[in-house]
Formats: structure tokens, sequence, C-alpha cells
């Protein structure tokens, strides 16, 4: 059997997550998630990595490969997926937060769930939030 | 009965050859069949969809009746796996290109053809994103299609178990509906959760 590309998978995944969120935070203002200032430039550098990340995946090795040799299966494709999504999340909340370090600064009450992000980073909410666990 | 049979498997089996004479003439539609029909462009692509419908909405009720649609979308996935290895269990078909002489630019898988899994699970999502925001669903819905018009044309399964196996993934969209009504409040407590963390 030969070595599964597990980690290939991931990266592919990892980097079209990023572009994903990307293009999900540009079209709909959730400025908390943009990497770029701008919503367009957000949109371009997501379909970007989308693009970029696949072409990478399939021109870097052979993929038409069954799971008995070095594909994967199911249930390795789920594990990566979320593996991949997850770091994908944490990386662009964190760059996010240094790109705009400044958004959601001097805010009185954040907005709850995703709304939140129109208006502050992911590491302010996440800190307001554990904060006010803290203080109940 | 048995004469009915042998038609469907003889157009079974015209249908994947004239599709088959499309394979090894343009280097390019070759080059899409191989990412269309391998087991990672579509899955991926279907399932980063989801991610993006999860965090899309203008507002936060519209967001919400998005995520539900892609619950639904993911427990329709795992239904229609389940129903898939239940058929397997019962039924073996052997694929085309076993008994077809045709070009293939796909690895040639060993479980049974029938119903196709690919189209089960592609189609399964499709619909459970398209209860939660039409354009998203069709976009599913295309790439679900030529998922498996690239594997049928690449001689890998027959219509019938592409339809077979379609209607699986639309037969269980109503079916995870239920399950997640019936297993209210847990859905809502979901989301719930996630919004606590800011991630709905």
């Amino acid at each position: 059997m030969d070595d599964p590309f597990i980690l290939d998978y991931i990266a592919l995944v990892y980097v079209a997550a990023l572009g994903t969120l990307q293009v999900a935070a540009a079209a709909n203002g959730l400025q908390g998630l943009m990497l770029l200032g701008r919503r367009g430039l957000c949109l371009i550098l997501g379909i970007s990595l989308l693009g970029g990340a696949f072409t990478w995946f399939f021109l870097s090795a052979p993929r038409n490969v069954p799971d008995y040799l070095s594909g994967l299966n199911g249930t390795q494709q789920f594990y990566g997926f979320c593996a991949g999504v997850a770091a994908a999340f944490i990386t662009t909340a964190v760059a996010a937060a240094f790109a705009q370090r400044q958004l959601g600064q001097g805010a009185v009450s954040l907005p709850e769930g995703v709304e939140g992000l129109r208006t502050s980073h992911y590491p302010r909410l996440l800190y307001w939030r554990l904060r006010g666990l803290w203080r109940r | 009965m048995a004469a009915v049979t042998d038609l469907l498997f003889s157009l079974d089996a015209r249908i994947v050859l004239w599709l088959n004479q499309a394979v090894g003439i343009f280097g390019p539609l070759d080059a899409a069949m191989y990412v269309l029909g391998s087991d990672y462009f579509v899955p991926v692509s279907q399932a980063l969809g989801l991610l993006g419908l999860w965090f899309s909405g203008e507002t936060q009720r519209h967001r919400e009746h998005r995520q539900r649609a892609v619950l639904r979308a993911a427990l329709s996935l795992g239904f229609a796996a389940l129903v898939i290895v239940i058929c397997n269990h019962f039924w073996f078909r052997e694929r085309p290109f076993a008994h077809l002489e045709v070009a293939n630019l796909l690895y040639e898988p060993t479980d049974s053809s029938f119903p196709a899994n690919p189209a089960a699970i592609s189609f399964a999502i499709a619909s459970g994103a398209f209860t939660g925001n039409r354009k998203a669903g069709l976009a599913m819905f295309l790439l679900a299609a030529l998922w498996v018009l690239a594997r049928v044309a690449n001689g890998v399964y027959y219509p019938s178990d592409v339809l077979a196996g379609a209607a699986i993934g639309m037969a269980v969209g109503p079916a995870a509906r239920l399950v997640l009504r019936l297993m209210e409040p847990a859905p809502t407590w979901l989301i719930q959760g996630f919004r606590f963390f800011h991630l709905a």
C-alpha cells in the first residue's frame, strides 16, 4: 500500500476553506473575518485561494487512486475535512484580528452570534464571551 | 419482466458506450472529466459550499434558516451513505468497464455499481442545501450531475445506477427533515451553542 495523501488533502481543504471564508466574509460583510480591508479584494483573494488550492492538488500528483492504494476513503476524507476547516477558521480569525486590530475596540456591547463579526474580530468576541462567563 | 430488464440493461450499456466516445479525444475535456470524476473535487466543493452557506445571510433569522439547511444536508449525507451500505449488502452489480470495452481515465472501483454512491451523497447534499438557498442548491445539483456524468462517461457506472443513487439522495432529504424535527430541541440547542461562541 502506498502512503495515503491525507496531508495533501488536508492542505487542499485548509487553503480552499481559507478562500471560502474570505468569499463568505466579503459577500456578507463580516468585517471580523476579512484578511484585507476591502470587500472586493477579499473576494478576489478568496477566489484565488480556492482556484489555487484545487489547481495545486490536481496538478501535483495523480489523484484518481483507489482507497486501497494511496487514495482516501470516506472516513479519512471526513476527518481530513474537519481538520482542514478548523485550522482554516483559526488561521482566519487570528490573521484577521491581527490585520484589523482596532475593529470592535471601545464597543459597549457586541451583537450575538455571527452578527458580531460585522463589527468586531473573533478573538475580541471570544474574550468578551469568556469574560462574561467568568463574571457570572 | 426479463425482457424489460434486458432492454433496460442494453439501453444502459448503449448510453455508456455513446458517452464514452467523448473520452480520450480532446485533452481539455479529458482533464475536466479527470477532475470532475475524481473522489475529491465535487465532495470538497459541496462541503465548502455548505461552509459558506453556514456563514451567509443578511439577518440572524435568515442565517439560521440556512444553518438548518446545512444540518439537513449533513444528515441527508449520512442517511444516503447508510442506504447505500444496506443496498450493497443485498445487491452486487458489476461495473460497466467489466463488460464493455471503454476508455477510462479514472480508477476502477471494486464495489457494487448499483446504486451509485457518488450520486446518492452528492444529490443528498444538494437537496439539503436547496432548502436553505436555491442558488447554492442549484449549483450543487449541477456539480452532482457533472460528477456522475463524468463517471458514467468513463464506464464506472451505468446510468440506471446513477438514477437510483440520485433518487436515494433526493428521498433521504425529507427523512432528514423529519428526523431533525423529531430531534427538536437538539438541533436548536446545537445552533444556539455555536451562536454562543459567535460561530452561528
